[in-house]
């Protein structure tokens, strides 16, 4: 359970669509807000323009990056075509969010029906293929079960709904543990005791005083 | 020799006599004195609560430890409030009803079993009767109760203290109430979980 709530939390890709800026054909301008990793190459947040190779052909899944308004080279991706039968209606880079890295995902253009997708790193693949893997761990079952305690719920109760990622896990409310062997002993007695200290103290008085 | 013993006894009575008038005037002032801790206790475990619901849900799963202020009963038709301790040692109960280490704990299910002295804390429940609302309050919760039943039983009827299926409450002392010497018996208040009214602030 704790391995696939880890497995869970960690894969939780994130797809962050990030604003772009003039379309054109197939040149791209984007204004990257987080730091992104292009195969070995890490891009700082800024502006990027990714612009396709132009070859002969004219349909070159190549991409450039280039920064400082498209006049630096930093790096470039070979992608994968994708299609999307929903024309998009506005320019945009997808990127993948792994914990704290982003990753280019596709680039789609606006009015055109087909994309580019960028394949992710192998590094990154291992990685998100190890957190996928369950964890099991040995455990002793155990007849003694931990006390716990959950609210009960009714119509009354106000009890604040917590975000789901945040709400703890609510342990069984049964109590199972053994019941104490004895009765408690329920009578302090400082009464008796008190009747009974003030008569011996009584009688040795009397006996000091009898001559 | 003979007026020398005389005055040994003397001594020795007055020595023991004293001594359990220091044992009696502890136990009764120690049961004065214990709720007022136990109460400055409990408030500040409701305000730390309040702090740690300000800035994340949580909910308790683990008992509370032992001699720790962790509710506080009140039966409003007797007009009784008491604070709660866990555990049921004479030191626990000196000081307070204890919650019995092991039962349930208020609100969940079983039964949470509450023991208080007959001659302190707990003469209160000569007087409670069927239908009545016990009201449990902890940092985590507030939690209504209602008497189903009442009975007497005696020390080897340890039944009255076995997980039940349900969320029960049962309060135990000694019984009869006026009795000199230890009681042969135990009086058991028996309740049912009517409800969780709001959580604790």
């Amino acid at each position: 359970m704790i391995a696939a709530g880890i497995t869970a939390l960690g894969l939780a890709t994130l797809v962050t669509p990030v604003k772009a800026q003039s379309p054109m054909y197939d040149r791209v301008e984007v204004n990257l807000p987080y730091t992104v990793t292009v195969g070995d190459k890490t891009l700082p947040p800024g502006s990027y323009v990714i612009q396709q190779l132009r070859d002969i052909g004219g349909n070159s899944r190549v991409l450039l990056i280039y920064s400082d308004n498209g006049t630096r080279f930093e790096t470039s991706a070979v992608t994968i075509p994708t299609l999307d039968i929903n024309t998009p209606e506005h320019t945009s880079v997808i990127l993948h969010h792994f914990g704290p890295d982003y990753y280019f995902d596709k680039v789609w253009i606006q009015g055109k029906d087909y994309g580019y997708e960028f394949p992710l790193p192998n590094s990154v693949k291992m990685r998100e293929k190890e957190r996928m893997e369950p964890i099991t761990v040995n455990a002793t079952y155990s007849t003694v079960a931990q006390q716990t305690q959950a609210p009960v719920t009714t119509p009354q109760a106000e009890a604040p709904a917590p975000p789901p990622e945040e709400a703890p896990v609510e342990a069984p409310p049964e109590a199972n543990r053994e019941a104490p062997p004895a009765m408690p002993h329920t009578s302090s007695g400082w009464l008796m005791m008190l009747l009974g200290g003030g008569s011996l103290s009584a009688v040795g008085m009397m006996l000091r005083r009898k001559k | 020799m003979h007026r020398g013993f005389k005055k040994f006894c003397s001594y020795l009575l007055l020595a023991g006599g004293l001594f359990l008038l220091f044992l009696g005037a502890r136990e009764y002032l120690g049961s004065r004195t214990g709720q007022y801790s136990a109460a400055r206790d409990f408030e500040k475990s409701l305000e730390d609560n309040a702090i740690d619901q300000s800035t994340r849900y949580t909910i308790r799963v683990t008992p509370p430890s032992p001699g720790e202020t962790f509710a506080k009963l009140i039966i409003p038709r007797l007009n009784a409030t008491l604070y709660v301790v866990e555990g049921d040692d004479a030191a626990d109960l000196r000081r307070a009803p204890g919650h019995l280490i092991g039962s349930a704990l208020p609100g969940a299910r079983g039964n949470c079993v509450i023991a208080g002295h007959r001659d302190t804390h707990f003469r209160i429940l000569k007087d409670i009767r069927a239908g009545d609302d016990i009201v449990l309050k902890t940092p985590h919760g507030q939690y209504l109760y209602r008497v189903h039943n009442l009975k007497v039983v005696t020390t080897k009827t340890i039944s009255v203290l076995e997980p039940t299926p349900g969320p029960e409450l049962s309060l135990i002392t000694c019984y009869p109430f006026y009795y000199i010497g230890s009681a042969p018996e135990r009086f058991v208040v028996e309740a049912k979980l009517a409800g969780a009214i709001q959580p604790a602030s």
